[in-house]
């Protein structure tokens, strides 16, 4: 399983990429910001998941959500943030956004979140 | 103009709810309030400059003024090796990050209690300073907040005004 994690704090990657490694999930690929994850995203050939930050410099996660899906890709996409704003919230879900983790968070939460996205994480 | 005294209560609720949150989801810590108290007026303490980390964010919206985060140099430290195992004795980059990172989630969990405000807040800037180094305006009555997880301390000082009539 592929993840691409976006946040421009490196301890907020950190963090979640360490959640994944618990869930045996490894192949992590970082962005700082949505500029750098669509530059790695390519034509996102293998990817199964973007977990990304909304509000970040460059380029935000609305943004790059936008950009994801005006390509066409249907991967499932969960944005990690404070930002819980019903008008934001629902901005979000009109751009594509599958799901929603609201900071803070733990490890239950975290799983629960991916269970939800990913239902084949559960089988695996 | 000050704050409403419902807006007061809220805000401690609201201040509290975040911080105790944040140690629990990130850290599996428990943090407990000691004291809340209004800042003391006098500047004189601002002359030594305290070994610590201080991360400041702005409030603008119905509520107008910053929410400061302030960890001695220890709290910070042992912050940045809770949240991602970092180990330093000195508040070098990797600390800083930790410490702002702390301080968006507490003050985006304040920001999110009291929706009704219609808030935006601002990035996070640090200052290595600590909490009996800040100094105010004088038509602003900050809050100060303190807490104790472990053998560390944490403050937060929260200096907000209101624009609306009570």
């Amino acid at each position: 399983m592929k993840v691409l994690l976006v946040d421009d704090s490196g301890v907020m990657r950190t963090i979640i990429a360490r959640g994944l490694r618990s869930l045996f999930i490894d192949d992590v690929v970082e962005a700082a910001d949505g500029v750098e994850a669509l530059a790695k995203f390519g034509d996102g050939e293998g990817f199964d998941l973007i977990l990304t930050d909304w509000n970040m410099p460059n380029m935000n996660g609305l943004e790059l959500v936008q950009s994801i899906r005006g390509a066409g890709h249907k991967l499932p996409i969960m944005m990690v943030t404070t930002e819980t704003e019903k008008s934001q919230v629902l901005k979000a879900i009109q751009a594509g956004v599958n799901d929603y983790l609201v900071k803070p968070f733990d490890q239950e939460m975290l799983q629960m979140k991916l269970n939800r996205v990913l239902p084949s994480l559960q089988s695996a | 103009m000050s704050l409403c005294i419902d807006t007061r209560t809220t805000l401690v609720d609201a201040v509290n709810a975040s911080v105790i949150d944040v140690f629990k989801m990130m850290v599996n810590e428990e943090i407990v309030v000691i004291a809340k108290s209004d800042v003391p007026r006098s500047v004189a303490n601002s002359k030594l400059v305290e070994n610590a980390l201080t991360i400041s964010m702005g409030f603008s919206g119905e509520l107008t003024g910053s929410c400061c985060i302030c960890l001695p140099q220890n709290t910070a430290t042992r912050w940045a090796t809770l949240l991602i195992g970092h180990q330093s004795d000195d508040i070098d980059q990797t600390v800083i990050d930790a410490a702002s990172e702390l301080a968006n989630i507490i003050v985006g969990g304040v920001k999110r209690r009291l929706c009704d405000f219609d808030l935006t807040m601002s990035l996070p800037s640090a200052i290595r300073a600590g909490e009996r180094n800040l100094v105010f305006a004088s038509n602003i009555s900050p809050i100060l907040f303190r807490y104790m997880f472990g053998d560390h301390e944490l403050s937060v000082v929260v200096a907000l005004s209101q624009s609306s009539v009570c």
